[in-house]
């Protein structure tokens, strides 16, 4: 709290101009970092765990005020050592194109490599901002689609896990390469949009979706760049959003298609974020269309829906002003209903799933000491349409961000 | 904290913001004021009557990565007259800098509470900022109070 007397000044100096202490460079640490308890007490699973998700190191760097670095390394599941098992490949016969063969060695491959951790560069771009309102960034970024591949911190969402929307229907962390240029052509509205590598639509399909469809930035496919733009308007209680994605997924292969948008995947989202004296409430729903879902289904048999749909709704209060007026802390039991369906409608050669139509929710408390640490405790009831592996899960977690 | 200064567009953001707010009595240069976080600009600014007609500085507050810089105007009683962003160096979040959030600081005096969530609304996707800024206004009115010598 304020102390009044907090604030001594010996001395007013009258100066005739004032130094500019805006043009030195300057290196930012940050990160964040998420731990959890989950203990299944319904369905299939039985075994309870203990893991630090993720914890991510950030390091921005200023050039000027207008020209800047960000990135963000991270590493899930604490360990990344690998126990590797490499064998070696048999010598192969190459033909080569006069028609001689060719005895060659191709070396040797991984054929077993099981780590429970993983560490990945999640962002890395250069920012540059060319006035007040409008500029670019370039390098790996963060997808603007939904409110939490770009808000992705503990702290920011309810509940030990991110939504099951923002997991198996936008699929977060999603990141690429590419360039997305910003501006707020008028106060309230923030527009960003680009050019992004595209999703491989080889690898989409089932209940997760898009999610295996993913790219990381690693030597990523860009035969489909892909275009993404998103809107957000700032109303004084509330914030809306609109995002797109629209890109082709067939990574070249030329039984897809080598066009740029072939095999073309749509992705239409739109979120809210409304708080108003300790009541907060957010929802987000959206579609993804992928009408070549046959064609992808008859190569990569990965089960791809033809029509996605998904959404949330979250409710949340602040119960600690009743209990301690005083208090700068938080104490916010909360609710969430998703519910999200990868299959809502199949190509003709593809089995629609039910238990890919999942229903999913979330009752919880969140405890914020500080406005950037949050302790969590939720439990989670989550169905299918097909009425097995339904699961229930207690889960403890904290979660700050700095 | 470091001392804060100000830059050519800075310097001239906050000329703008003391005419609109005080009229032609603002005045061009400021002093540099010595706070227990380091130098910063400050007007003491003398009503055309004689007298004070209100006092500004300019504070520095952490965004995500980099500072917001603003400025904190009060009135002769002490009482915030308007909070301007002189500068929002972040390419997302600047919405701290919008008109609708930064005039439910008017009227706020020394002390009173501002509290975001609750005195003083959020902003969606720009809670550090919101917090931060709250923050610093927090801490300026004081500083202003002593300047135009409310007790």
């Amino acid at each position: 709290m304020l102390n009044r007397q907090g604030f001594l000044f010996a001395a007013l100096l009258s100066l005739g101009t004032v130094a500019s202490a805006n043009e030195d460079s300057k290196t930012t640490l940050g990160g964040y970092a998420e731990a959890e308890y989950v203990n299944p007490v319904a369905g299939p699973f039985t075994k309870s765990h203990a893991d630090v998700h993720r914890l991510v190191l950030f390091v921005a760097h200023g050039f000027n005020d207008r020209l800047s670095f960000h990135s963000e390394l991270e590493i899930e599941h604490v360990l990344t050592e690998l126990s590797k098992k490499t064998t070696t490949l048999t010598t192969i016969d190459k033909v080569t194109a006069n028609g001689d063969s060719v005895k060659t060695k191709s070396g040797s491959v991984l054929t077993d490599v099981s780590s429970p951790g993983y560490l990945a560069v999640e962002q890395a771009f250069v920012d540059y901002r060319l006035g007040t309102t409008a500029g670019f960034r370039t390098g790996l970024l963060l997808v603007p689609v939904g409110i939490v591949n770009e808000t992705h911190e503990p702290n920011t969402y309810h509940g030990v896990h991110r939504p099951l929307y923002a997991n198996s229907f936008i699929p977060t962390t999603w990141r690429d390469l590419g360039v997305i240029a910003y501006g707020n052509p008028i106060e309230g509205l923030h527009l960003k949009g680009g050019v992004m590598a595209g999703l491989l639509g080889s690898n989409i399909g089932g209940a997760s979706g898009l999610r295996s469809g993913r790219q990381k930035g690693g030597k990523s496919n860009a035969e489909n760049l892909s275009l993404v733009a998103r809107a957000e308007y700032t109303l004084p209680y509330a914030k809306l959003g609109l995002s797109s994605w629209f890109g082709g997924t067939s990574g070249g292969d030329t039984a897809v298609g080598d066009g740029n948008f072939d095999a073309s995947v749509l992705v239409v989202a739109g979120d809210l974020r409304a708080e108003y004296q300790g009541f907060f409430v957010r929802a987000e729903a959206g579609v993804i269309e992928l009408p070549d879902a046959e064609k992808l289904q008859r190569l990569y048999k990965k089960n791809p829906g033809e029509r996605m749909v998904g959404g949330y709704l979250e409710l949340a209060y602040d119960i600690l002003p009743l209990l301690l007026a005083e208090s700068e802390q938080a104490l916010l039991p909360f609710v969430r209903y998703e519910k999200i369906d990868t299959h809502f409608e199949v190509p003709t050669n593809v089995v629609g799933s039910a238990a890919n139509s999942q229903t999913q929710i979330v009752a919880g408390l969140t405890w914020k000491p500080h406005t950037q640490v949050s302790f969590k405790a939720d439990y989670s009831w989550q169905r299918n349409q097909s009425d097995i592996n339904g699961v229930d899960l207690v889960k403890l977690g904290v979660g700050c961000s700095f | 904290m470091p001392d804060v200064g100000l830059d050519a567009r800075m310097a001239e953001k906050a000329r703008l913001a003391l005419h609109r707010i005080f009229g032609a009595a603002s005045q061009a240069t400021p002093d540099l004021l010595e706070t227990k976080y380091g130098k910063r600009p400050a007007w003491r600014i003398r009503a055309q009557g004689g007298g004070i007609a209100g006092a500004a500085m300019v504070d520095e507050v952490p965004g995500k990565s980099e500072r917001i810089t603003i400025l904190v105007a009060s009135g002769p009683d002490g009482r915030l007259m308007d909070l301007e962003v002189l500068a929002y160096r972040e390419s997302y979040g600047g919405e701290v800098a919008q008109d609708a959030w930064r005039a439910q600081f008017r009227g706020k005096k020394p002390g009173e509470p501002l509290k975001v969530g609750r005195q003083i609304r959020n902003i969606s996707g720009a809670t550090i900022s919101t917090n931060s800024v709250s923050a610093g206004v927090a801490r300026c009115l004081p500083v202003l109070a002593g300047l135009v010598g409310v007790p």
